[in-house]
């Protein structure tokens, strides 16, 4: 019997759940300290502040709102988690490194599958899952509806999966952030070049000083059919994406893909939807 | 075969990595990948490992096209390189704890006779261990789940005399059913083991037979003349790097039969011979020899 049959017949299952589970107990122990601070810090976020007004009534519980320290709190407790999520979110990417083909785990028998499954239970248990439990918790102080306690974590969880995505196209955390902060510029042109080429429209068919609306469906911004189509895509790009980095290696048309999509539909939700 | 390749081709910007390979390796076999720095070994090997895409050509690895392996044929690779990234923060212990799930075939005695016969202590760090320590551990973890094909990158590269040895003796010790591909330029080491040999230069495949053949058909010969030699003469370019001492020419020849053939083509082209020797190479010289002669081609 020949290697090649051999191969051929023991078929191997698209997820192990011990492999799923070996990557995350290895990623813990690699970001062990920034996982537990993010789990506290997420838990506690979401069980003492929710709006900017607990930060008031913090300080006047402590009696020291004379201090006008509401901002500065807003500033930590409000503006440091996604920014410190993002950056865990790097840092978990950057555990099993898909840009540079020195690293270990790319010749190890690790599906796509497994690699996302343990990434996304990590992001559940380390930032999802305290959230919830921390708003839990608040939504019975305060004597608010429980359901209350889950909205927006599937958009949490999809925003650390965007960014954990855009991390594996890059190398480094440091070339991570300057991406991310590059793809805000990008989306910020593409908008920008939607909004100039109705103008440009707008001028040629009224004449100049006059500023006509061309948008051509502007009932459809924010329609549910749009959104859903928008999402469905979102999905099959990063699977395309992810397919082509980890299992093809083409890194490059990797990320052309995925941040073209954002980049396009930028351009086409202003230039289409979006009002003048 | 395990590996077979056709054409394969590599380019970095216009510089041509790899330029149309057809490498085939047997099962059982032990290829000794070699050539100078830059000859496109390593992008070869990251090549078959799915590492890096071609730009054309193709490879197929245990049967399987390289650009579509998947974890059914990782699971049954061992791939050492030395250039390879460990997760830095993790013990010896963890790592290959984390290793141990992602195998069904791995086997707990390889990895605890290869750990102790490499003296890698539990506790210690990946980012703390010197290369050579490193380079053991990568080892370590390559055969445990007993792969069917090896691939070794450069695996004795930097390590001292003491640890080449061991790290060839745990490798021996361990793979006697697996078929085994690895560059390397520490041919002494290599050469007790190679059942192949396949010699790159500037990403073109120049030589690829097994070790019998290369060893019966390379000679180091040294040929003394007598009376006045034709130093001029136009020499076989199957004779690498001739080079005249007074009366007597030395050369490496690629196509040696036997002495009696030889010396009628050098009296025939020289002149009369005083003295013949025809020394067998050992895959250190023969390299050496070959690299010689091809920087020699590159630079006229």
């Amino acid at each position: 019997m020949t290697v090649q049959s051999r191969a051929c017949e023991t078929a191997e299952p698209l997820m192990r759940w011990q492999a799923v589970a070996s990557i995350i107990r290895k990623d813990l122990h690699l970001l062990g300290l920034y996982a537990l601070a993010g789990a506290i810090w997420m838990f506690a976020m979401s069980a003492l502040f929710h709006t900017y007004t607990d930060f008031s009534a913090l300080m006047a519980s402590l009696g020291i709102s004379g201090l006008g320290l509401d901002s500065y709190l807003f500033a930590v407790f409000g503006i440091g988690p996604p920014v410190a999520l993002t950056l865990f979110v790097i840092l978990l990417a950057q555990t099993n490194v898909a840009s540079d083909t020195r690293h270990d785990w790319l010749i190890r028998p690790i599906t796509p599958l497994e690699l996302v499954a343990s990434k996304m239970v990590t992001l559940f248990c380390v930032i999802v899952a305290p959230m919830i439990a921390g708003n839990v918790i608040y939504m019975m102080v305060n004597a608010a509806p429980l359901e209350e306690a889950f909205a927006f974590f599937l958009l949490i969880l999809t925003c650390c999966a965007l960014v954990l995505l855009l991390s594996w196209l890059v190398s480094t955390p440091f070339r991570a952030v300057l991406v991310l902060l590059g793809v805000f510029v990008l989306l910020g042109v593409a908008g920008a070049l939607a909004g100039a080429i109705k103008v440009a429209v707008g001028i040629a068919v009224a004449g100049a000083g006059e500023r006509p609306d061309l948008t051509p469906f502007p009932n459809l911004d924010e329609n549910w059919i749009v959104e859903l189509v928008a999402g469905i895509g979102l999905y099959v790009v990063s699977g395309i994406t992810l397919w082509l980095l980890l299992a093809r290696r083409k890194r490059v048309a990797a990320s052309w893909l995925f941040v073209g999509y954002f980049a396009a539909q930028m351009f086409l939700r202003n230039l289409l939807f979006s009002p003048l | 075969m395990i590996i077979e390749t056709q054409n394969l081709t590599k380019k970095f910007g216009k510089h041509d990595a790899v330029s149309g390979i057809s490498l085939s390796v047997p099962e059982g076999a032990t290829v000794a990948l070699i050539g100078a720095n830059g000859a496109g070994k390593t992008t070869t090997l990251r090549m078959l490992m799915n590492l890096l895409a071609a730009d054309a050509g193709e490879a197929r690895v245990l049967g399987v096209d390289s650009r579509r392996l998947t974890a059914r044929e990782y699971s049954r690779i061992g791939y050492v390189s030395e250039n390879q990234r460990l997760p830095p923060s993790l013990t010896t212990e963890q790592f290959f704890a984390y290793l141990r799930p992602l195998y069904s075939t791995w086997d707990r005695t390889v990895e605890d006779d290869i750990r102790r016969r490499f003296e890698l202590q539990p506790g210690q760090k990946l980012a703390h261990l010197s290369h050579g320590m490193q380079m053991k551990v990568c080892l370590a973890a390559a055969l445990p789940h007993r792969p069917a094909l090896l691939v070794l990158d450069e695996p004795l590269s930097g390590l001292d005399v003491l640890v080449r040895d061991e790290v060839m003796g745990g490798l021996l010790a361990h793979s006697d059913e697996t078929t085994v591909l690895l560059s390397s330029h520490e041919l002494a080491e290599i050469e007790s083991c190679a059942t192949h040999v396949a010699f790159m230069d500037k990403g073109r495949l120049v030589i690829h037979e097994s070790v019998e053949d290369v060893a019966a058909r390379f000679r180091e010969v040294t040929a003394g003349f007598a009376g006045d030699p034709k130093v001029s003469a136009r020499l076989p370019e199957k004779w690498l790097t001739p080079e005249w001492n007074g009366r007597t020419l030395r050369f490496t020849t690629t196509a040696y039969t036997d002495d009696e053939e030889l010396s009628r083509m050098l009296a025939s082209l020289v002149g009369p011979l005083a003295h013949l020797s025809t020394d067998p190479m050992s895959l250190r010289d023969t390299s050496k020899a070959l690299i010689r002669a091809y920087r020699k081609d590159a630079a006229r």
